[in-house]
Order: C-alpha cells, then structure tokens, then sequence
C-alpha cells in the first residue's frame, strides 16, 4: 500500500480564485468569457462559378485567469436569397440553407487536425470545430477553417454581386481583417463600405470589433475593364445606356414629328 | 536684586496668572494640551465569494489641539508629517479655530523659527524640515483649532489594508429553492500593528420588491452564527443581523486581529430562497447582505504623524546683576526663569546672558559678558515651589561703569501627559447617520435560473503503488433539465489512464445508459471521446451525457468501510422538490443498506413517488473503504428514456511523479449555470451570405429600348399613307 496520506482533492474555479482576493472583479459577463481573438482573418474567394470558399484563420488567447478549455467553437454559416420567377430576380428575400462543404479544419498550434462537425441549431447550419487544449491564463491557440459554399453570388448578367457579413462575433477582436477576392478574370467594381486597401483584392480592417460586433461588405465584380465606381457598377452601366437609348428614341421621334409638317401646296400630278 | 524686564526677541508674555489658584483637574486622563490626530476611513467593496472589487475608498484625516488647562498657551507650532507622495483630495486646511487665533499653515522646507528648529529633538520625532508646520498665535482654555485633510485611498493601496474577505458556498443557488449557504468571513490586516476591529452583517429585509429574494418571513435569515477565530459572534432575535464583536452581541467591544495576521469566522449559514422573478427573471448576481466593518488602531492609516510640538505658557524670568563687594570693577550676571504657570512644566531650550555700557541691548557687549547655552532641553521647571525656577549663572565679568545685563531664554512646554502636551493618534472608520459604518462590504450571489450543473472531482491514490483514481461527480442542482452536457477531464504527462482493465481499475461511467456517445462498444471502457496531440498533457477525455433531471437528485458518497458502524445520513431530492434524510451504510462491495433495508447494485429504491437506480457499489467496499451513487431517475421525454441524477465517471492512472490535479472543463453549457467547474461561452463568429441584383432587368429594360428605336426607325423610313 502506498505510504501517501489518504487525502481527497476538490479541484475548483474557487480554489484558484482564492488564491487572488485583492484582485478587482471582472464584470459578470468577463467571467465566463476571457477568451479574445488576438488575430481573425476571414478570406473569401470567389470562384467563376460563383462558388466561394471561405476561410478563417484566428488566434484565440485566454485573458483570464486560470485555465480554460474552449472545448468548442461555432461558426454559423446562414444564407440569404434573393427571391425570382423564371429566372428573373424579384424584390424581397428569403434565408435559405446554404450547400457547404468543408475543405480543411487545422489547429495550427498543435499541428493537427481539428474535428469539425456541422450541426443544425434552429434550423441553420453551424460548423461546430474542437478546440481541446487547456489554455493558461496568457496562452494562445491557432486554428484555420476553410470551406465552399455554392451559389453564394446574385448573378446579373455582366455584372455579379457578393454581400458577405461577418458576425456577431461572441469575442473581442484585437487584430483582424477581412479579404475577398474576385473570380479570375473579374475585377471589383464596387465595394461598400470603402474597403481599407483595394487593389487585385479588397479588404478591411476587423480590429477593434467589441464583443458582439458585426461587420457587412457588398462587392460586385465584373469581367469589363471598369475602375472601382462609388455606385454599383450595373446600375451605372446598364443606366447610362438606357439613357443613351432614350435620347437617341427621343431624337428619332422629335425628327420624325418634324417630318410630318403639313406641305405647303399639293403637288400636281403629271398628266 | 534688580527685576529688568527685558523682551528681547522673546515672544513670552510676562503675566502673572494668579500663581497660587488651583488647576481645575483634567476631565479625562488626557494632557492639558492635547494633539488628538485621527484618521477616519470610508470604503465600498463589493465580492461575489470569487472576486473581490474593491472601488473608491477614502481617508479623512482631523488634526486638533485641545487646550485643556485653565490658562493660555501661545505661539504654538505644531508639526505634522503628512506623506507627501499619496494624493489628497483635499490639502492640510483649517477648518476650526478660535477667533482671536490666528492660524497659518505651511508645507516642508517653509521658514520657521531658529528656536524652534534648533531645539527639535533629533530622534524620534521625525525630520523637522520635512513637517508640514501650523503656527497659531494664541489659544485659550477650552478652545481649540481643528484641521483636516483628505486623501485618496488609492494611492495608498488599491485595497484598504484592513478589509473583510469572504467565500460562500455555494457560489450559485438555484431560482426558486430554499438553500443554505455557508459563509466563511475573514477580517484581514496587512499592517505591522494590532488592529481592534469589530462588525456586523445585515441581509436583505424581508419584503423588498426588488431585491431578488422571495417576499416571505425570515427570508433570507442566518440560521448560524459559525465560530470566530477572535472575539465572539451572535445573531440579532429576528436572524436578520449577525455580531462579529468581542463576545457576540452588538456593540460590545472589539476583537483583536494581530499585525500581519486574519482572523475568521467560520461555518455562518444563512437560509434563502431566491425569486428572480424580482429583478427580470434571468441568472445574475444578487445583493446577499452588506457588512459593516469598524475598526481602530492607535496609528495613523496613511502614516500621518505629529512631530514635537513647541508651546508656550505662562513664565517670568529676572536677570540680575551683582557687584563684586572687594572688587569693584568686577560684576556678576545671573538669570532666573520662573515657571509663573499653574499646570506646565517648562523645557528650557536656550539662555543668554550679555551685558552692556549702554541702555541699548543691542550695544556693543561688555566682553566676557556674554554666555549662551542650547539644550534640548537644558533643563525642566515645573509649576509650583521647589522646581519652580532656573538659573543661569552667575557669571563674572569686569566693567569700569555700572553696566546693564540683558537676558534672553526660550523654553517649551515639556512632552508630558500631566504637565505638559501629548499626542494621540488613531484611525477609526465613519459612521453615517443611520449609525452604521461607513466601511461596507456588499456581498453579491449567483442566482440561476434553471439547471445548475455541478461538477466535483476527487483524487486519492488506488490500490497499488504509482496509482491515482480520479472520481468525477456530476450533479443537476437546479430547477429544470440540463441540455446534454458534455465534460472533459486531463490527464497529466508521464500518467496513462487504464481505460480498460480486468481489475477495478478501468474507466467506468455509472450510470452507464446515461453515456450518450460511447467510443468504445466495449464497457470499459466508458468514454466518448479521447483527444491525443495535446501539449502539457497526456491526453484528454470527454464525456457526453444525456440530459439531467431536475429536482430530484441522489448522491454520491464515500464510506470508510462496510458495515453499520460507517452509517451516514445523506440527504436526496424527490421529483417534487421535497428531501429526505436516508442513512445509508455499505453492506459489501455490491450491496448497500437504506433505512434498514438491503439494496442490491443495479436495484431500484422507491421512495415519495420517485425511483433512484443503485448505480455503483465499488467493489472495494467487501474489505475496504469505496464509493457508492445512488442517482434519482427522470424521464428525457424527446428520446423517451429515463435519465439519471447525479452520474459518475470513475478511472485510474499510473505513472510515476506529483499528479497535477487539473479543473474540470465542462463544454457546451451556458457557463452561468455550472459550478465548481471550469466553463467558458463558446466563441462564435458566424459568417452570412446574400446580395441581390436586379440588372437582368436593366438589361431587359435595354432590349425594350433597342426594340423601340428599331421599330420607330423602320416607321421614319416606311412611306407616309
């Protein structure tokens, strides 16, 4: 028999806490969610076929003070489309489960693989992802997800539009951004609100984001050789050939109006 | 003897006060002029049992010097050392005095009289030149000027070195039930000196609309006043208040925490039932009672201290003069300084004696004739006969004409608590006009709404060396079902869990239905899921459950060994919410014994309507001491099953070194609503797709366009009717 005194633990956030009484309080909400995002960026490619795939890429570090497990991590893939009758768009949307496949789930801190699970909570999809080590207080973990949806663009006709949101995000951002590319061949003719830097890709900046923030971008791409416009591209382009369309009708119908003046004698016929 | 009376530079008034009339006898055992500093504290601390908020807290300081004889003092120079490097809200000020007085105030390094600073003591009492120095002309019997100060309490130190810390236990009650919660109290001091301290704590009333506790008699009430380490403690009648003072009742007198050292109450229980319906309904923290905290130490908080005061009182002094009877031309000077006061005594700091030809002292001395002396003191006269006087001298010099001799002294009331001036210094904390003190401590508590899960983990070492069995006890203490639960548990580096063993030993999850996801079909091993690649542990395991039932809960306990004289009294909950008192004592290592009746492992108890599964007798229990859980059965109504309160996972490791106990995690819960674990929200940044486009309309809009223009071409062109 070992010659250990019988002893019995009882392992406790209270044990831990004691050790610290002259520390002031975290509000109610802090105690139960010391974990930050220290970096999350969030990448979108969008395909030609208008599929995107989406991948994130985060630091979570532990702001608190004893140890945590994550244990899980969600993130909510939802849907919105636009409603249409025999192929033409109509006003008015509706949310609709989204065809999406994961593509790689990395913890890039261990160097393994992550378990990601999807789920549906109320009706939406949620990729459910694992995070199973201990974080001490300071400690951070890194992790990337990549997945494809389908049919995730509104497609016009030269013209095609992306509005991406992220968010709500359940952590405070320190550092993050937000890229998207445009399909091959494409070009950004739009983006709102202005991105931070525009180039090939368009981006903006996530940090700073309070717990609960949220963020909405709209892109529209599109294979003309156009600049980066402040309105969306489809309108100005397909307007202002309506409006040459109707200058030039309004033209024609003032000149043939001209035309039909009553002449100014009857012309004798020839006997 | 010829009686000059000579002012000199000397600011001593040369009064007789009727020498002879008796001194009104002191009304305290306090000194005829007294330097009272104190130094009061207000605080406002806020703790959950967990964290500790110690906000604003503050320091007023007063000085005030009392003349408590029948006669005047003058010029008086008070020293006060203040700590400069604390921030103070409101600067060394007067804020009393007498209106004849005048009063000035100046900060270190400040000019102040050569007398006075020569004849400072020069240890002891401090740096003269680094005291704030108050100089008040004048102060009569019975009057006296008062200063104040204040600082901020922060710049001392982020929490008040004497303060109350608590733990409660539980951290979290349930919405709706009736709990006792245990309340240790400690009453800290981080000084190097004694502190008197007593206080009292004071819960919410019965019938507040909003305070988060069901409007009832006696809710919430303390049912115990525990056991103090110091002094004594007691309840009031109505169990509202509890007394922590000298002997328990209130106000008593003081208990003493050592310097360095806390003292604790132990094992207060206070009996509520929370109703949350009274602040909206959903989990938070709510206000469990206030302490009000008193103390007294004869120090000064901040470190505030007077210096040695410089008074003086009534005195005559005569300088004399004698001429040599055989030698003419040889003089002799002496100086009497008669203590002309009826309650001081006089410290004589300095004398002079100097002679000139002329009726001018400020003439060319007579040589020889000048003899000066500094002393701190050079000597005491007090009031009365034998000591009541000094001399100085005589001393001989040689002058051809009839010279004039000056004198010139300076003396202090003596530092003495009869016949002359003490200081006395405390720090006290205020009491507002309800008479309660104004050092608070709120104690908050969880309250939840809904299911509580309570997680508990033991470790003792197994059966054969290098072996450690972990017990881990999962329990529903709320109102409502939990959600599936998921928990997850370490095992350290160097240590291999025995997952699957023909001894005892394996990992085993009882009871075993309630396992949602099993890993391995095998039973052992009882587990969902093992996560390996982890750094700093070995591996990680994870069991998912399926919901618990609320209210009714077993129990999960251990006993020392079989056999009757191991009986405990264990208490279980029905699915009506009521207990019960079962005393239960292990007949061998598969059967227990419950009021009187024999149960074997896997059987069922009835009991009030409510069925408890006999989950686990350990097999140890034939010869030794072992576990037993005994989980009270609920219905899970979406898979139709019947689910179990509390379950227990049981599993051994081996491996050689300390095994470093780690939290338990639980997954996948709302946080809130778990205690005695470790549980985190999950972060969640969802991602959401959607934009529309009209442009196929545009470009239809442009077809229409194009059409039109071609079709009123082509009627332009077409020949006219």
């Amino acid at each position: 028999m070992p010659s250990r005194p019988l002893h019995a633990f009882f392992a406790s956030a209270l044990v831990i806490a004691l050790c610290l009484p002259t520390l002031h309080a975290l509000g109610a909400q802090g105690e139960y969610n010391p974990l930050v995002y220290e970096r999350l960026e969030v990448t979108a490619r969008v395909s030609e076929d208008g599929a995107v795939t989406v991948t994130v890429r985060a630091t979570l570090r532990n702001d608190g003070r004893v140890p945590v497990v994550p244990g899980y991590g969600k993130l909510p893939v939802s849907g919105i489309r636009q409603r249409s009758a025999g192929g033409l768009p109509l006003p008015g949307q509706r949310r609709v489960n989204l065809s999406v496949t994961v593509l790689s789930a990395r913890d890039l801190t261990r160097n393994v693989d992550m378990e990601v699970v999807p789920l549906w909570e109320n009706g939406s999809l949620v990729l459910r992802y694992s995070l199973w080590q201990p974080l001490r207080p300071g400690q951070r973990e890194s992790f990337e997800l990549s997945f494809r949806i389908e049919n995730g663009v509104a497609r016009g006709v030269l013209f095609d539009e992306f509005a991406f949101g992220i968010g709500p995000i359940s952590n405070r951002v320190e550092r993050g951004r937000v890229v998207i590319f445009p399909p091959a061949g494409s070009r950004v003719t739009y983006a709102s609100p202005g991105p931070g830097s525009r180039g090939e890709s368009v981006e903006w900046d996530l940090s700073g984001l309070p717990e609960g923030g949220r963020v909405r971008v709209w892109v529209e791409f599109s294979p003309l050789p156009l600049p980066m416009l402040p309105i969306k591209g489809y309108l100005v382009f397909w307007g202002a050939l309506i409006v040459v369309m109707l200058v030039l009708i309004a033209s024609r119908a003032l000149r043939r109006s001209e035309g039909r003046r009553p002449r100014l004698a009857p012309r004798a016929r020839p006997p | 003897m010829n009686r000059r009376g000579v002012l000199g530079v000397a600011l001593l008034v040369a009064l007789l006060v009727a020498p002879g009339s008796s001194q009104v006898s002191q009304a305290t055992p306090d000194a005829p002029l007294s330097v009272y500093l104190t130094e009061i504290v207000n605080a406002t601390l806020e703790t959950d049992g967990l964290f500790y908020d110690c906000g604003a807290w503050n320091v007023t300081g007063n000085v005030t010097i009392y003349n408590g004889a029948t006669e005047r003092v003058f010029d008086v120079w008070l020293p006060i050392w203040l700590d400069t490097t604390l921030t103070y809200l409101t600067p060394l000020s007067v804020s009393e005095k007498p209106s004849y007085a005048y009063v000035e105030v100046s900060a270190p390094g400040a000019s102040i009289p050569s007398w006075v600073l020569n004849s400072y003591p020069s240890s002891g009492f401090g740096d003269a030149n680094s005291m704030h120095w108050v100089h008040i002309t004048e102060l009569q019997p019975g009057d006296r000027v008062v200063l104040t100060y204040s600082i901020d309490g922060a710049s001392i130190s982020t929490c008040p070195p004497i303060r109350v810390s608590e733990t409660i236990d539980p951290e979290k009650i349930v919405d709706g039930q009736t709990q006792d919660i245990e309340i240790n109290i400690t009453v800290v001091n981080d000084l190097p000196w004694d502190v008197s301290v007593k206080l009292r704590k004071i819960l919410p009333p019965d019938n507040g609309p909003s305070d988060g506790w069901r409007d009832a008699a006696g809710n919430p009430v303390f049912t115990s006043a525990g056991t103090p380490t110091s002094g004594g403690s007691g309840l009031s009648t109505d169990g509202k208040q509890l007394n922590w003072t000298g002997d328990g009742s209130w106000p008593d007198g003081w208990f003493t925490v050592a310097a360095n050292s806390n003292e604790n109450l132990t094992g207060v229980v206070v009996r509520g039932t929370p109703d949350l319906s009274e602040v909206g309904g959903s989990t938070q923290k709510v206000h469990m009672g206030t302490i009000y905290l008193r103390f007294t130490l004869a120090r000064a908080i901040s470190g505030s201290r007077v210096g040695y005061l410089y008074a003086v009182g009534d005195a005559d002094f005569e300088a004399k003069k004698e001429q040599d009877t055989s030698t003419p031309s040889t003089w002799y000077e002496t100086l009497v300084v008669y203590d002309t006061s009826g309650t001081f005594d006089y410290e004589i700091v300095y004398t002079k004696l100097w002679a000139t030809t002329t009726a001018n002292p400020e003439g060319t001395p007579i040589a020889g004739s000048e003899n000066e002396q500094v002393g701190s003191p050079i000597a005491v006269i007090g009031p009365g006969e034998a000591s009541a006087s000094y001399q100085y001298g005589p001393f001989s010099f040689s002058s051809g004409s009839v010279p004039k001799v000056w004198a010139e002294f300076r003396a202090r009331i003596e530092r003495d608590e009869t016949y002359g001036w003490m200081n006395y210094t405390n720090t006290t904390v205020g009491v507002g006009p309800d008479g309660r003190s104004k050092f608070i401590v709120r104690e908050m508590i969880w309250v939840v709404r809904g299911y509580l899960v309570k997680a508990k983990k033991e470790v003792r070492p197994g059966p054969v060396n290098n072996m450690t069995c972990i017990t881990i006890e999962l329990y529903n203490a709320g109102e409502w079902m939990t959600p599936y639960v998921e928990f997850y548990d370490l095992i350290p580096l160097n240590f291999m869990a025995k997952e699957s063993d023909a001894s005892n030993e394996s990992m085993m999850f009882f009871p075993i239905e309630m396992l949602a996801q099993d890993a391995d079909s095998n039973s052992p091993p009882d587990y969902s899921q093992v996560v390996t690649g982890l750094t700093g542990y070995q591996k990680g395991y994870l069991w998912k459950t399926y919901p618990l039932p609320a209210p009714q809960m077993g129990f999960a306990e251990w006993f020392d060994g079989p056999g009757a004289a191991n009986v405990k009294t264990v208490t279980v909950t029905l699915a009506d919410g009521s207990t019960r008192q079962w005393t239960v004592y292990p007949v061998d290592g598969s059967t227990i014994n419950v009021n009187g009746t024999n149960y074997a492992e896997g059987s069922t108890i009835a009991a009030g309507g409510t069925d408890f599964l006999v989950s686990w007798v350990q097999n140890t229990l034939d010869t030794g001491a072992g576990r037993v859980v005994v989980s009270a059965k609920g219905t899970y109504e979406n898979l139709n099953m019947d689910v179990y309160n509390p379950v227990v996972v049981h599993y051994c490791v081996i491996g050689k070194g300390d095994y470093n106990l780690t939290d338990i995690f639980v997954v996948g819960v709302d946080p809130r609503n778990t205690l005695d674990a470790t549980a985190v929200f999950m972060p969640s940044a969802g991602v959401e797709f959607g934009a529309a486009t009209f442009e196929q309309w545009l470009v239809i809009a442009v077809a229409v366009l194009v059409v039109v223009g071609v079709l009123l071409e082509r009627r332009r062109k077409s020949p006219s009717q």
